[in-house]
Formats: structure tokens, C-alpha cells, sequence
């Protein structure tokens, strides 16, 4: 999911790193048992075991935990922390923990399966009186001016070198883009959308409403999220605007056309976001009213990250509930080594076969040997 | 859900989105996570639901833009709301 590099970003992180390493320096004890949900590179169970952890549970269901791995041996801490390569939600630990840490926000709280799996530990592997890092994650709303911003979806399509590019235009203009704002770019005072108690928290999805009212005269281009997160009671960070220091911004979602907006005008939002699949959908509505007045609705969009990115009909005709597949060139030679994955025959056994049947598809035995090696990677035991 | 009739008023569902592809549309639960795919007509049937929720204006748009008995131009409007009701697309109620 994430190369080194951003690995190495994360614990360079000025603003969260330290918060989540003076969260744990308080709240791990002498003796206490942890759980580091998405440990990538470790280096949350090396602190927890800094700090006196008697045993760590290291859930990592990416290859980074190789890395890991190492690096806690390299410290000698080898002993103290279980690796375990799996999502967490397919987890059993054999004993409940004190404390269950984990860093699995993107620039927002809704990242993949993530608060469902926040969700699921606590359930099943917090101790009673046992700590959730972090907390609690209150989620913000506000409506900006930004023409640098807005500019990333438009111009190109609107200037277009002659041509008319509205079919590009739309779907850049229902895309979410990653920014780092200022706080003079808010037009009004920013509103409280959601509030994510760690202890409380259930399902994935989320909706916010909020209703601002313009402050100053200004151009809005849309809407600004972001979040404060706190580790624990005293400990927390925040990526609100103005305030960038942090590896992670704010999320930008445009507004279908700019408006002018006059002190005193009401804009009312309403965000949602919907886990479909193992990927977030968002949906921003949006109602400008000059000065309030129902009768003067100066701007109304509904908009939606589904609309982002090009989708192909012939593609989705295929996954339609009463559409009747039939196997291709590409799925029989998977289907093949599938078959042929008996728990008896080799990759290079089943890639010999492979090029037998298969003649003309695999030139050399290097292609068929990467075939069957992806497949198998992807489901062999 | 009430019984379907044109009397009703019928809405799209807050949690579906959907776009349009060349005059056709897809659609989203986003509840169950669950694609739906409409013809040219139905989309046409659902972008006019976005903008009356009255089935009877709704009917009256598609005959004049449809040559279509008004009969069969009920029958099938029905069978269309009735099913995306039945699926939780769109949310009825009585006027």
C-alpha cells in the first residue's frame, strides 16, 4: 500500500510522530500487553516495548512487515513482539491487551477498512479498562476560497487549447484532491461534522450535516475536511488549515462552479461517505442561500466521487447481478494453473504445463513462470 | 412502502448516487454497495424523479416526449418505480 518512502515520511512526521510517541510513553505500563494495529515498519511496538510492554501483538497484513520483523530483531526486541502477516479482523489473539494503538487514518479518519477494524478490535481483544490510541477524532467542516485549489479541476478543461472538454471537466470536479490551506481561505467559522469516539465506534460510514454562515464577502470553491485527533486525554494533533507542518493536509471537494458569496449568505452541506468495497465514496450536497432566504437558492450541486473517474459500461455490463459470464483466453490460463495448484506439483511444474497447453501465449518459460508465480502468490496457502 | 400508484410521490434515495454514461446511467447503493444499471428511458425517468417527485408530472413529461400510448407509457412507468422501490432506490409516499 504505502513504499518506504512514505513510510519514512510518517515517522518523520513532526506533528503526529511525536503525539504518538509521548501517547505511548504515558499510557503503556511496566507489564502492560499492546496491540499495533497496521504496524508497518514496527516502530510503534519498538516504543511500546521501549516503554516496558511485556508482550506486542504486530498485525501487518502487508510484505512491510518483513521489515518490521528485522528491525525488531535488530533491536532485540524480537522476543517481546508477535508478527502476525494478516488483516486484523482475521485475528485471534490468545490473550486480551491494555492497549491498542494504531495509525491507520489517510488524510481523513475514513480510510479503507480501517474504522471497521478499529471497531472489531476493541471488541474483541480490548481488556476492560483498556486504552484506545487514539481516542477520539473529531472531523471538520468548512467552505473555502481558493483559486489555487479549485484551478487543479477546472482550468484544464476549461481553457481546453479550443475544444470543448466538459466530459473531463465533470469528472475532475467531483474529485477529492489532498491541499494544505490556509486559515484566512475559510469564509466562515468551520463546523463540527462528526465526532469519532474509538470506544464507541461501530460501523464505517459517516454522515455530517453542518449550515454556515458567510462571514466575509468572498468567492466559495468548496468545501474543506479535515480532523483533530486525540491520542489520549492530553495528547493530540490536528491537520487544521493553517496549521501544515504535518505529512497530511486537508481533503478539498469542489463545488461544481465557483460562487459569490455575500456576508451573511447560508450555505448548507451535507457529507456523507460510504465503505464500498474496501475504498470510501463520498457525496457532497450543497445549498447557497442568499442571506438565508429559502427564495433566493443561489447555487445547488450534488456531487459525488463516484462521478471522479472514467467508468467503462462494457465493464460494469459484466458485473451486472443478470449478466451470464462466460471465461476468456486469460481466465482459462488462470483457471489452468489454478487446477493445476493440487498441493503436489511445483510453480515450475505447473509453468512447464502451463507452456505445453498454452503454446502460443507463453514465448519463454520466464512469462509462464511469472504467471503461475502471481497466481500462487495471490492464492496458495 | 405504499401501495404504488401514480398519486404517489416518489423521490431518489439519499443513499444512492449515480452518473450518467452517453445516455445511459449506473447507479450505487451505497448502503449495500450494489451497482444498477438504466437504459436510456429509465434514466430519463430518473433524472425527471430528480426534479418532480410527482409521478403524475413525471407521466406527462415522458408523453410529450415519448410517442407512447399514455397507458403504456403508465404501465411501464409503474414497473419501473415499482422495482427500483422494491430495491430501495427511490423512497414513496402518499401525497
Amino acid at each position: 500500500m504505502y513504499d518506504i518512502l512514505a513510510y519514512g515520511r510518517m515517522i518523520k512526521d513532526p506533528v503526529r510522530f511525536p503525539a504518538y510517541m509521548e501517547a505511548l510513553r504515558r499510557t503503556v505500563k511496566p507489564g502492560s500487553v499492546v496491540l499495533d494495529m497496521g504496524t508497518g515498519p514496527g516502530i510503534m511496538a519498538l516504543l511500546a516495548c521501549r516503554f516496558g510492554a511485556r508482550k506486542v501483538y504486530a498485525i501487518e497484513s502487508e510484505p512491510i512487515i518483513q521489515v518490521a520483523r528485522e528491525v525488531a530483531a535488530g533491536n532485540g526486541f524480537a522476543g517481546r513482539i508477535e508478527f502476525i502477516e494478516e488483516l486484523s479482523t482475521k485475528v485471534s489473539l490468545p490473550e486480551r491487551v491494555d492497549v491498542i494503538v494504531s495509525d491507520l487514518n489517510g488524510t481523513l479518519p475514513w480510510f479503507q477498512e480501517h474504522l471497521r477494524a478499529a471497531a472489531d478490535a476493541r471488541q474483541r481483544f480490548l481488556a476492560p479498562g483498556g486504552v484506545m490510541i487514539p481516542k477520539k477524532e473529531t472531523v471538520w467542516l468548512g467552505v473555502v476560497e481558493s483559486p489555487p485549489a479549485y484551478a487543479e479541476h477546472a482550468r484544464a478543461w476549461e481553457t481546453g487549447h479550443g475544444f470543448e472538454m466538459h466530459a473531463a471537466r465533470d469528472l475532475a470536479i467531483n474529485t477529492r484532491q489532498s491541499v494544505r490551506l490556509r486559515s484566512e481561505d475559510l469564509l466562515a467559522a468551520p463546523q463540527c461534522g462528526v465526532v469519532l469516539d474509538f470506544m464507541q465506534v461501530e460501523g464505517p460510514d459517516s454522515r455530517a450535516d453542518a449550515t454556515f454562515v458567510i462571514a466575509r464577502p468572498g468567492v466559495g470553491h468548496g468545501l474543506l475536511v479535515w480532523f483533530d485527533c486525540v491520542l489520549t486525554d492530553e495528547i493530540f494533533f490536528s491537520n487544521t488549515p493553517g496549521y501544515n507542518r504535518s505529512a497530511y493536509g486537508q481533503i478539498f471537494f469542489p463545488w461544481t462552479r465557483p460562487v459569490n458569496l455575500q456576508a451573511g449568505d447560508v450555505v448548507r452541506l451535507k457529507l456523507r461517505c460510504n465503505l464500498v468495497a474496501d475504498d470510501y465514496v463520498y457525496r457532497w450536497t450543497t445549498e447557497v442561500l442568499g442571506k438565508g432566504e429559502k427564495a433566493d437558492v443561489k447555487a445547488s450541486f450534488d456531487q459525488s466521487d463516484f462521478r471522479s473517474f472514467p467508468i467503462s459500461p462494457a465493464s460494469l455490463r459484466k458485473g451486472g447481478e443478470a449478466y451470464v459470464p462466460r471465461c476468456n483466453g486469460e481466465g482459462s490460463i488462470d483457471r489452468f494453473i489454478l487446477t493445476a495448484m493440487d498441493g503436489k506439483a511445483s510453480v515450475g511444474d505447473i509453468a512447464a504445463c502451463l507452456s505445453e497447453r498454452f503454446p502460443g501465449r507463453f514465448k519463454e518459460r520466464s512469462e509462464a513462470l511469472d504467471r503461475v508465480a502471481r497466481v500462487s502468490r495471490a492464492y496458495s496457502e | 412502502m405504499s401501495k404504488l400508484s401514480l398519486s404517489l410521490q416518489v423521490k431518489p434515495s439519499e443513499d444512492v448516487v449515480w452518473r450518467n454514461l452517453q445516455g445511459e446511467s449506473v447507479l450505487l447503493d451505497l448502503k449495500s454497495g450494489v451497482y444498477f444499471g438504466l437504459d436510456a428511458v429509465g434514466t430519463r425517468i430518473w433524472t425527471l424523479l430528480q426534479d418532480h417527485s410527482d409521478l403524475q408530472a413525471v407521466l406527462q413529461e415522458l408523453l410529450c416526449e415519448y410517442e407512447v400510448s399514455e397507458e403504456t407509457c403508465a404501465h411501464d412507468l409503474m414497473n419501473l418505480v415499482s422495482a427500483m422501490a422494491e430495491k430501495g432506490l427511490v423512497q414513496t409516499e402518499s401525497q
